[in-house]
């Protein structure tokens, strides 16, 4: 009986021990990260073990396993979530010049890392869901109006990176106006719920008619799809959010974590980035038709290195007065 | 010695799967919280204004699924008793079925079918809005839960009504009472401890719920505990102690309600009288139908509509429809392909050495004395604990800075979590089916000097074997849906059905999941017919 047992245990941990040599942790869009995996493994033979989440969750499961790490390669959506990692000390250097000068030019920005591909937060309705004679707004502003109440949805910043970085670059911008407006958005029956898809699905599904501080790539799949989906960049600006790649420290193979670093970074790699609806970082390979193109809409300017120093107590304060958790 | 070792090795299997991480939980509690660096986790929820919120919140959601479950079950339970339909199997059937969906399914199929674009608008213009917002409460939270419940509210009623004294009854009617009062006297107190039992177990099961408020509380407003314990563990910046304290006080919460329930259901006396079969009446087929289109047909109905849809916003249209989903999910390279098969093996392997170790856990308690009450106990413990705790547990223990065993990070964590929720389950079959021994036969074979090992192998498991498939295939069962311990233990590369399902339909992908979904429920029912069919052939 007991042998049995042990050959049974046994028997299950052949079957799925996988000839494993490269984990990845990534909150790139989930085809994204499997694609990346698929085509590298077929290039160089060598296996990737993929687990998506979102960037608070792939960050929260970094610092429970800080004593046995299990990552080699993290890839986060938010610039800021990159340096708070690289400020933590976690994060080994790889950003040869080489790459750097060839990135375009949102992506130019010092760290410790390299960017896989940048992407936008923007408003996003359903047009088929609008409420009763209202027309797409074009400020961030505009959905603290009555005609909004209880129709609007957000991601939680808690868990996306990219709403993460948008919180802190508009409260960074805005002070006080910028609390009082998320202040004024939940009074105004605003909900966020949790991650970008969790926070677009009602919209889909026209429970809502719109989110704000949506990210991009989310918003192009709904498009693509045939959804009635209307994508708006406001006046006062988005940002370029750069996405980070980075090799941990604890990385036992760093020479593996360089290969799919690079091959990411290659124009393989980048045209994968540019079909999962991303801007690609490299120069030379072009994002999507379907995508807004660079230039066509504000840009708020930012200092990626100030913003990530204020992130941790913008999102406490947020977790509390807003969430209120 | 080979008894000696026959402890050992069953105080080594509930060392690791229910000891370890509870015993972490406890430790973990006293430890401070990440947020003030001193005093004791456990002690600081006492003052935590949204620790006390969460609070409320399960105690709302588990009270109203008790609200909605016991009067559905009572009610379905009278109905079939005192006035069943032609054709009584088949009914009975259908009100059971409720059950076999898991709770999240349930939840996702009811927020696709209402709402003003939902399924229910699309096809009658009517309702939608108004069961949106109802959905998206409390209140509505606790019906989820309700709708998946009523089926145990039934069988526990249904079986005291058939305990009950119809002689009471016949008394009552003789001295001249009417329908009612005969009723209240003869047959509401024998059904009284029953509706408690039913009570406290919907209770339990909704309090320790993951899947239905982590879907619908977002979009409600609220909060609840097992929510809470998940985002301390998994969303950044966590913060472990809080997460374990949590965790205590829901485990608590379980063990007072488990100690009330308990007494309530050994009251089983039994009686033995000739039933009179009541005669059959059409009319009950119709709130029966009700109960089985709101609990299984809508929600089935909307797993398959959108299983079939290309994009969710396009609506019920025949250019809407496609076959991608299902040829997405079954073709070889595909992750859903590869969850199915993960989910497949490990619930596969966790039935057979779960029910081989709960065989040898069942021999040792039907021995007696304190250890066999003690071993008892620990089995039965993981009824209390709720699967979010048992994977912060989990995680506290086998990702201990100490622990250097390879299983975290593994795929054989997960095995190890549906092994530990599954055991009392496990056990209790097993004990059932050895009551069914007579211990002349292994005195037998102890007197001809078999091992305890040997007498398990050549003489239980041929006596007992339909009584071990049968706790096999509800472990197999319960492992193929377990969704909390998995979403927070799987390693990467490694999904299994339920989140795949979950996370599918928390990023938008909706036809997959569904797919997914169809398919699961499928292989499930075929997988649990097959086994049912072997027993009553034999």
């Amino acid at each position: 009986m007991k042998q049995l047992l042990i050959a049974l245990l046994g028997l299950s941990l052949i079957g799925s021990v996988h000839a494993a040599t490269l984990t990845l942790y990534s909150a790139a869009p989930a085809t994204l990260a499997k694609a990346l995996a698929r085509e590298f493994s077929k290039k160089t033979g060598d296996h990737v073990n993929v687990w998506t989440s979102s960037t608070g969750k792939v960050m929260a499961r970094l610092a429970a396993e800080a004593n046995h790490p299990h990552a080699d390669v993290v890839m986060v959506a938010g610039w800021s979530a990159g340096l708070d990692l690289a400020q933590q000390g976690m994060v080994f250097p790889y950003h040869p010049a080489a790459l750097e000068n060839k990135l375009v030019s949102p992506a130019k920005t010092t760290a410790p890392f390299l960017p896989y591909g940048l992407d936008t937060v923007s408003m996003v309705f359903n047009t088929k869901a609008l409420p009763h004679g209202a027309k797409l707004p074009n400020s961030w502003f505009d959905l603290t109006k009555p005609i909004w109440k209880n129709r609007i949805t957000a991601p939680n910043p808690l868990l996306s990176g990219t709403a993460s970085s948008f919180l802190v670059a508009f409260v960074n911008q805005y002070g006080n106006k910028a609390w009082q407006f998320l202040a004024d958005l939940k009074a105004n029956g605003t909900v966020w719920p949790g991650t970008n898809h969790t926070a677009l699905l009602p919209v889909l599904a026209g429970e809502r008619s719109g989110m704000l501080e949506c990210v991009g790539h989310t918003a192009v799949v709904a498009k693509e799809q045939g959804d009635s989906i209307a994508q708006v960049f406001p006046k006062e600006g988005t940002l370029m959010i750069p996405r980070p790649i980075m090799i941990l420290k604890s990385a036992p193979d760093k020479k593996l974590a360089e290969e799919f670093v690079n091959f990411t970074m290659s124009p393989a790699g980048q045209k994968l980035v540019a079909q999962n609806n991303l801007y690609p970082a490299l120069q030379g390979i072009p994002a999507k038709p379907i995508m807004a193109k660079l230039g066509t809409f504000p840009v708020i300017p930012v200092n990626w290195k100030k913003l990530a120093a204020n992130q941790p107590a913008v999102l406490a304060r947020f977790k509390k007065e807003i969430l209120g958790q | 010695m080979s008894r000696i070792f026959h402890h050992l090795f069953i105080y080594f299997v509930l060392g690791v799967l229910v000891l370890a991480p509870l015993g972490s939980i406890v430790y973990e509690a006293l430890q401070p919280d990440a947020g003030h660096r001193q005093g004791v986790a456990l002690l600081q929820l006492g003052v935590d204004r949204h620790f006390l919120h969460a609070l409320m919140g399960t105690l709302g959601f588990a009270g109203f699924a008790v609200l909605f479950a016991i009067p559905l079950g009572l009610a379905l339970a009278l109905l079939m008793y005192y006035a069943p339909p032609k054709w009584t199997p088949f009914w009975e059937a259908l009100i059971l079925v409720p059950f076999l969906i898991p709770p999240y399914l349930t939840a996702e199929a009811w927020s696709l079918l209402v709402g003003p674009m939902g399924l229910i608008e699309q096809v009658i213009h009517l309702l939608g809005p108004s069961l949106e917002s109802f959905l998206y409460s409390l209140a509505g939270m606790g019906a989820v839960m309700a709708l998946h419940l009523t089926p145990l509210v039934y069988i526990m009623i249904r079986a005291s009504l058939e305990n009950g004294n119809y002689r009471l009854w016949q008394s009552a009617r003789v001295h001249g009472a009417g329908i009612l009062s005969a009723f209240r006297l003869a047959i509401l107190p024998l059904l009284l401890p029953a509706l408690a039992a039913a009570a406290l177990l919907v209770f339990l099961d909704t309090s320790a719920e993951f899947g239905v408020p982590a879907l619908l509380a977002g979009y409600a407003g609220v909060s609840v505990l097992s929510t809470s314990i998940e985002s301390a563990t998994n969303v950044w910046p966590i913060n472990l102690p809080r997460a374990a304290a949590i965790g205590l006080v829901l485990c608590s919460m379980g063990i007072v309600v488990w100690f009330l329930y308990r007494p309530l259901v050994q009251d089983n006396r039994g009686q033995i009288h000739r039933q009179r079969l009541p005669a059959t009446r059409w009319w009950s087929i119709l709130p029966i139908s009700l109960f089985a289109g709101i609990g299984t047909v809508l929600p089935m109905l909307a797993v398959i509509a959108l299983s079939f849809e290309e994009a969710l916003t396009n609506g019920l249209r025949w250019n809407n429809f496609t076959w991608h989903h299902y040829h997405h999910v079954l073709s070889h390279q595909s992750s859903a392909f590869a969850a199915l098969k993960t989910s497949l093996q490990l619930s596969a392997l966790v039935a057979v050495a779960g029910m081989l170790a709960a065989l040898l856990t069942a021999n040792l308690v039907r021995r007696g004395g304190r250890i066999a009450a003690l071993v008892d106990l620990f089995a039965t413990l993981p009824m209390v604990v709720p699967g979010v705790v048992l994977a912060v547990g989990m995680i506290l223990f086998w990702n201990a800075p100490w622990n250097h065993l390879p299983v975290f990070g593994h795929p054989i964590i997960l095995a190890v979590a549906y092994a530990t929720a599954t055991f009392p389950f496990a056990v209790r079959y097993a004990r059932t089916g050895l009551g069914q021994i007579p211990p002349r036969l292994e005195q037998a074979g102890r007197v001809h000097g078999a091992s305890s090992w040997y007498n398990a192998l050549r003489i239980q498991i041929p006596l007992i074997w339909p009584m071990l498939i049968g706790g096999a295939t509800v472990v197999f069962a319960l492992s193929m849906r377990e969704l909390v311990a998995s979403l927070l233990l799987q390693p990467a590369g490694t999904q299994v059905i339920s989140t795949y399902i979950y996370g599918n339909f928390r990023q938008g992908i909706i036809g997959d999941g569904m797919a997914m979904s169809v398919i699961g429920i499928f292989s499930s029912a075929v997988i649990l017919g097959l086994a049912r069919g072997a027993l009553i052939r034999r």
